[in-house]
């Protein structure tokens, strides 16, 4: 055998860095992966909020009322003071419109009810979709939507 | 003669995909050795000396932050999502350090909007932290400063027929500028929400020891 048929079958023997047969599966985030990365900053793991700046999430008034004011609140974020047991809070909140799509949403709000209000039935990618077209052209970080 | 030349062939083809591999690997080890989360510079460089005009309506150039460490940020007051989200880790950071390391640190936020005023600033900047700084200036400082840090940014179209309400596309690097006036680090945006490993950055590079010591998962 001459060289370089020994040196094609080399070759032909190293490890492959061609793709796999079997497409990659990109599974969509959970709720609970997006709440991580982009939510824990100010509201931390576990909701307890910052003091002064972002208050807890567990007994917020918004998650525990009309699930359609928790979804603006995620499209059009909020700012303005809010007051909690006597302690005041002041931070902004980020508009996740545009980030985040409907059903990304949907999966936070829901995660949120798993941990803090198990009851609620969950939030549904077409009423998010729904308030997203009717806040459309809505200006950005309103006040907080009053208790219901 | 022409058993050779396919010889040759394949070892140049073989040498194609080995040399750039070797080159990959000197890279990803010589990263892992980094110390530092932050990209860095292996020669850092003066940082521009800026100067521009803070919330309370006062002159503040970078080398009045002399001795601090300045964590730098461009963007505007307007932006529905990566400036408070960047702005919420940065105050994220600041409450991971301790009271010394906080007294060392300086948050910078440089508006790239014509609209933002000292008093918009004012307003805005304590939403994340009270002794975060927030600046503007004329469009020319302004400017020139951003791209002496290589930041990028422009007007996008407005929304609608109001010429005055559109979004300004803007670069995301939070930019770390040592105590010694220098560029020493930067951090894109998605490496913003790593606050612990950013605070081991600044305690290490004021001297101050690192709480349990855990290697950076440089990205």
């Amino acid at each position: 055998m001459t060289f370089a048929r020994w040196a094609l079958l080399a070759v032909a023997a190293a490890p492959s860095c061609s793709p796999p047969d079997e497409p990659l599966e990109l599974a969509p985030l959970t709720g609970r992966q997006i709440f991580m990365a982009k939510c824990t900053a100010c509201h931390e793991p576990d909701g307890r909020g910052i003091p002064g700046l972002c208050p807890p999430l567990p007994n917020s008034p918004v998650l525990h009322g009309p699930p359609d004011d928790l979804i603006r609140v995620l499209l059009l974020g909020m700012k303005g003071k809010v007051v909690r047991d006597g302690k005041t809070f002041s931070g902004i909140m980020p508009a996740w419109r545009f980030d985040l799509n409907d059903a990304q949403i949907a999966s936070v709000i829901n995660d949120l009810y798993v941990r803090w209000r198990p009851a609620a039935p969950p939030v549904t990618e077409s009423q998010v979709r729904e308030i997203r077209q009717a806040t459309e052209g809505c200006p950005l970080f309103s006040p907080a939507p009053p208790a219901r | 003669m022409k058993s050779r030349r396919i010889a040759l062939l394949i070892v140049a083809a073989c040498a194609v995909v080995a040399i750039p591999a070797l080159l990959l690997m000197v890279s990803v080890s010589h990263r892992a050795a980094s110390p530092w989360f932050g990209q860095y510079d292996s020669e850092p460089r003066p940082g521009y000396d800026f100067s521009l005009v803070d919330q309370d309506g006062k002159p503040l150039r970078l080398g009045d932050l002399r001795d601090h460490i300045v964590l730098l940020s461009f963007g505007f007051t307007r932006c529905p999502n990566i400036c408070p989200t960047t702005l919420g880790n940065l105050a994220a950071v600041f409450r991971k350090l301790p009271p010394a390391a906080q007294e060392k640190v300086k948050v910078v936020f440089i508006s790239v909007d014509e609209r933002d005023t000292p008093d918009t600033l004012k307003e805005y900047v304590p939403f994340f932290h009270e002794q975060f700084i927030g600046l503007t200036g004329n469009p020319a400082d302004i400017g020139a400063t951003a791209r002496a840090y290589g930041a990028f940014f422009r007007k996008a179209p407005p929304v609608g027929e109001d010429k005055s309400d559109y979004m300004i596309d803007h670069s995301t690097y939070t930019h770390l500028i040592d105590p010694q006036g220098n560029m020493r680090l930067l951090y894109r945006f998605d490496q913003m929400t790593e606050s612990g490993a950013i605070a081991d950055d600044i305690q290490r590079l004021l001297g101050m020891p690192v709480p349990a010591s855990q290697p950076p998962s440089s990205k």
